[in-house]
């Protein structure tokens, strides 16, 4: 049987080659993860039920894809624009455009999170949780996606 | 447990729990090792692992069993992992060659990496294959799934599949032969 010592290495050739996983866990790893899948599948469930969190994307998704527009405009359009047809221009637009364009924008979601302010609709406790890690994953697809799956009306 | 108990199982609420349970511990280490070798990093590969399976969880309702769940399943782990890889260039700036280098870097400096310098030197050079490319690669050599299923998960024709992995091959074997 060809061994990898085996092998000329002027000429290496796939098919000879003993398969080999070279990566490796830490112990009990597969064991934990279960639980530890379970534990943030119903961590999250328990995040997304907060009523707090329900009212802030209700009131911070449309804010965020105005001001996604707004920069867009400003950066893109203000020079060809007369100021008369911007708010044409606004209402012409539709959410579905706004967010197919942040998904090929290089915006990330982070910063346009960091760009509102909840401080007028938030209380301190609120403010703590919506700056948690469990936000931070979440993806603004993830965020459309969930908005329809809980049935929340913009 | 079949698939198709689990997803009915599933459908029921006072059975969902304990079949989420099932599904995990029947998938967890295909989809922990897809990722594992696209990422290389232990701590990428189990929050990928985990984010799968987030998604699987509030999904899962909606699947409508027109392909079969573990292609399901695969496809949204070879999507977590496409797209981790495309936002770490895209939020550093990095090119192509930096995130490999980066990806080589981890090969040697992980603690959760053992093997011998030729099984270490494959690796590195699997990791000069474009994302696409090395995941075809993962699939079929290290995975070993047939061509139609890589073709289920990735949308893509067994055709250009199996083009795709030959190049991948004659790269590697180039690259290792004259190392």
């Amino acid at each position: 049987m060809n061994t990898n010592k085996d092998i000329n290495k002027h000429s290496f050739k796939l098919d000879s080659f003993e398969k080999k996983n070279i990566y490796t866990v830490p112990d009990r790893y597969f064991e934990e993860l279960q639980s530890n899948i379970q534990a943030t599948v119903i961590e999250k469930k328990q995040f997304y039920q907060l009523p707090a969190f329900n009212l802030g994307l209700k009131l911070a998704l449309p804010t965020t894809l105005v001001l996604a527009f707004i920069v867009y405009a400003g950066f893109f359009k203000s020079e060809q624009l007369p100021v008369e047809n911007f708010d044409t221009m606004i209402s012409a637009v539709t959410t579905e455009d706004l967010v197919a364009y942040l998904e090929d924008s290089e915006i990330s979601t982070e910063e346009i999170i960091d760009n509102i302010s909840f401080d007028d609709i938030m209380l301190k406790d609120e403010m703590d949780i919506l700056n948690s890690d469990d936000l931070d994953d979440i993806n603004l697809d993830e965020m459309i996606d969930d908005l329809e799956l809980y049935d929340i009306k913009i | 447990m079949e698939d198709k108990e689990l997803l009915k199982r599933f459908k029921n609420p006072e059975s969902k729990n304990f079949a989420f349970n099932q599904l995990v511990r029947k998938y967890q280490e295909k989809i922990y090792w897809i990722t594992r070798k696209m990422v290389i990093d232990h701590d990428d590969a189990n929050d990928l692992t985990q984010n799968v399976f987030i998604k699987v969880w509030k999904n899962l309702d909606k699947f409508k069993g027109t392909s079969q769940l573990y292609t399901w399943i695969y496809r949204i782990a070879t999507n977590e992992c496409l797209t981790f890889l495309k936002k770490k260039r895209r939020r550093f700036f990095v090119s192509v060659t930096d995130v490999e280098n980066e990806l080589s870097n981890k090969i040697d400096a992980s603690h959760h990496i053992d093997g011998d310098e030729i099984a270490l030197k494959l690796e590195k050079a699997v990791l000069t294959l474009p994302d696409k490319q090395r995941l075809v690669f993962n699939m079929k050599y290290f995975e070993e799934l047939k061509y139609q299923q890589i073709a289920e998960i990735t949308d893509t024709s067994v055709g250009s599949l199996k083009a795709s992995y030959h190049h991948a091959v004659k790269k590697i074997e180039e690259i290792l032969s004259h190392d």
